[in-house]
């Protein structure tokens, strides 16, 4: 009987032992479900250096990750406990007190690695609010075989169009090939066909600015004749020229599959395009601009947030130390995206990375040196999200048709109404 | 005190009573009360009580007018649409004839899929550039329609998918109203005389009277609080023509974060629905 208890005993010892959690703490981390973290290694190779953090990713569209951050955030939940930040949104954020500073995290270093446009834009009245994972460029990613086959010459890695250039070359490569009225292949598309992010360096370049000085001044501004001729011509690609598609399936999509000649789309896409033969040559170029115009480039990226509500808010805080520094980049980048990291030293490993000297990798170099072009980043204002979610509906009315006059002056209203109680 | 009879079917009542104050009523109070505040800015910021000032700029600001005006057209089209077809389907629905559950589950099938996949779906079918419909329009020579994106065929596209959910959703109360009715009635009716017109103008459509007044009240309260194709498809556009009363709140609320307006707006949704089912009961009550 006794040797009976004693083995009942150790199975039990045992089965508690291997049940047991094997870490010690968890967090969970809000984050894009179009990042494919999960089965990347990326998790795993943070637990390396801190095995006892368990990582649950919460994965969500990217509307979505929005409206949780505002209804679990805002109504101060305990997790997440980390999460993905919009990088224009610190301001928001910190203005109502839902992120943590993370200054005592980061060294003096560590912050001078960052871009200073990607430090400045995740800093909110002095304090280092949201810790930058990329920063960003846009370039025309073309499809060399459709240029062929269009008896056209494609632009080089070095060449940058204007406006007016891409409009035509558009319009000649958009193409009915079976002569049944439909069309088979599309001119042109922007990848966040009506995202402010990719949008802005149209009106910029005209001559605008994006918001009144205070930061809460739209009228006059948004509805100036330098967003108006700029956007214009956003909505003539679709309606006017019909060089663009006017459809909810994806530009990347369209373009994989060889239905779309050109689309202005960010550096992820280099990763994308060279881990696959997708049965078409394809090349980058520059960021267009208007013809007597600036040269703009959109940047800043996604930032990484230590919720306020957060119950452990030191192991996330070393969880987003790890991720915004050297180690976390260079795994980030080699694992998960391609996109540009906020690090100066990662970048520099891409340059001098053997694989990223070789066609078609290659093509990151001229993301990463287009990323130094007249970087201008989206407004770093307390009312961001409201001034980009009106305005994106703007953007899509444009594509579909309305004038952009009539769309830019209706936004005025919304901004306004929306934008008061930061007043 | 009570006698054990008079309280037994309290008792019986009292679980989904107790879950129906929590889960229902409750919050409505909660809401009203939260929209006499503000949340301040700042770390630990606190709520701040306002008064009136949430319902004052709200009721300052045009765009809750648009809303209010899109809502209500919305769904003075969309509910008669909606009871007729109901009505008209469930009387087909009801016919004696072979293989008619058949029929009655194809009838009934909008309302077996979830409410986002079948936005998704239509979202697809409509598309612009790739959708089935413009396919079919365009192998008739049609030129293709933008359907979501356009701000003059937004709002009916909308009307058209609540119409499809809809529709089979009141068939089924009809459905079980028509036969409920005894055949002796109009088996008496038709001994009279009566045509079939005339047996359902006469004796059908009256007996069903209680469950229209069901329908009516139902299908105002759920065409006004409607949110998945606005939520998942136009996002209140082109150009506000979509932006129905439920999406302004939940706008308000849940992606601007301004709780207290979002809350006002509620509270004045709630208001006007209870007052429009006053005025449904009162001109649809049976006179005694």
């Amino acid at each position: 009987m006794k040797i009976y208890l004693k083995r009942v005993g150790i199975l039990f010892f045992l089965i508690t032992m291997l049940s047991a959690n094997i870490y010690s703490v968890e967090i969970t981390w809000l984050l894009s479900q179009t990042w494919k973290v999960k089965d990347s290694g990326f998790i795993e190779e943070f637990n390396k250096a801190y095995p006892d953090i368990e990582v649950k990713l919460e994965q969500f569209p990217i509307n979505g990750v929005y409206e949780q951050i505002q209804v679990r955030v805002g109504t101060c939940q305990r997790d997440p406990d980390v999460i993905i930040v919009n990088a224009p949104f610190t301001a928001s954020y910190g203005l109502k007190g839902w992120l943590i500073p993370l200054d005592d995290v980061f060294n003096k270093q560590e912050k001078d690695n960052f871009y200073k446009a990607s430090l400045d834009i995740g800093t909110y009245q002095g304090k280092f609010l949201s810790s930058p994972i990329h920063t960003s460029t846009q370039n025309i990613y073309y499809n060399a075989t459709i240029f062929k086959d269009a008896g056209l010459t494609p632009p080089g890695p070095d060449d940058r169009l204007t406006w007016e250039e891409v409009r035509d070359l558009a319009v000649k490569l958009t193409k009915d090939k079976n002569g049944d009225g439909a069309v088979d292949i599309w001119g042109f598309n922007w990848e966040q066909t009506t995202q402010y992010y990719q949008l802005q360096p149209l009106f910029l370049s005209k001559g605008g600015k994006s918001i009144g000085n205070d930061g809460l001044t739209v009228d006059g501004i948004v509805n100036s004749e330098e967003w108006i001729s700029g956007m214009q011509f956003y909505g003539d690609m679709f309606n006017k020229y019909k060089a663009s598609p006017v459809t909810t399936v994806r530009v990347w999509e369209m373009f994989r599959t060889g239905q779309l000649a050109m689309m202005l789309a960010g550096p992820w896409n280099v990763g994308r395009l060279s881990a696959k033969d997708y049965g078409f040559e394809w090349g980058i170029s520059r960021h267009p601009y208007f013809k007597g115009g600036k040269i703009v480039t959109p940047t800043s990226g996604w930032h990484l947030g230590v919720s306020a509500c957060s119950d452990q808010q030191e192991a996330s805080k070393k969880f987003v130390h790890w991720m915004t520094t050297e180690a976390g980049g260079k795994a980030w980048f080699s694992k998960v995206r391609t996109a540009l990291s906020a690090q100066v030293p990662v970048n520099q490993w891409i340059l001098d990375n053997e694989k990223y000297q070789k066609k078609p990798w290659n093509n990151v170099r001229t993301a990463i040196d287009e990323a130094g072009v007249n970087p201008v980043p989206r407004p770093s204002m307390v009312g961001y999200y409201e001034y980009q979610q009106t305005l994106e509906n703007a953007f899509s009315d444009i594509r579909s048709g309305v004038s952009a006059e009539k769309a830019l002056n209706a936004s005025i209203n919304r901004l306004n109404s929306e934008l008061s109680k930061y007043k | 005190m009570f006698k054990s009879k008079s309280i037994t079917p309290f008792l019986f009542l009292f679980p989904a009573l107790l879950l129906l104050i929590i889960f229902r009523i409750s919050p409505i109070f909660l809401s009203f009360g939260e929209s006499f505040f503000k949340k301040g800015f700042g770390f630990n910021a606190k709520r701040i009580y306002v008064g009136l000032d949430n319902y004052i700029r709200l009721f300052e600001d045009p765009i809750l007018y648009n809303s209010l005006f899109v809502t209500l057209k919305f769904c003075i089209v969309c509910i008669p649409i909606q009871i007729f077809l109901g009505m008209s389907l469930a009387v087909l629905a009801n016919q004696r004839v072979k293989g008619i559950f058949f029929f009655r589950s194809i009838f009934i099938l909008p309302i077996a899929v979830s409410p986002v996949v079948s936005t998704t779906i239509w979202q697809l079918m409509l598309d612009k550039t790739s959708g089935l419909i413009n396919g079919i329009l365009f192998l008739f020579g049609f030129t293709p329609q933008p359907f979501f994106l356009a701000e003059e065929q937004a709002l009916w596209t909308v009307i058209l998918v609540a119409c499809w959910r809809g529709i089979p959703f009141f068939m089924l109360f009809f459905l079980a109203g028509l036969q409920e009715i005894p055949q002796d009635f109009k088996d008496a009716a038709a001994i009279d005389g009566a045509n079939r017109w005339q047996t359902f103008w006469k004796i059908t459509f009256p007996l069903l009277k209680r469950i229209t007044v069901f329908i009516v009240v139902t299908g105002t309260i759920l065409n006004f609080i409607l949110l998945e194709p606005i939520l998942l498809i136009t996002r209140g556009g082109p150009n506000e023509s979509t932006n129905l009363i439920m999406w302004e709140a939940y706008r308000r609320g849940f992606l601007y974060g301004d709780l207290g307006a979002a809350t006002a707006l509620m509270s004045i949704i709630v208001s006007i629905v209870l007052l429009l089912v006053v005025i449904e009961f009162r001109i649809l009550r049976t006179p005694k």
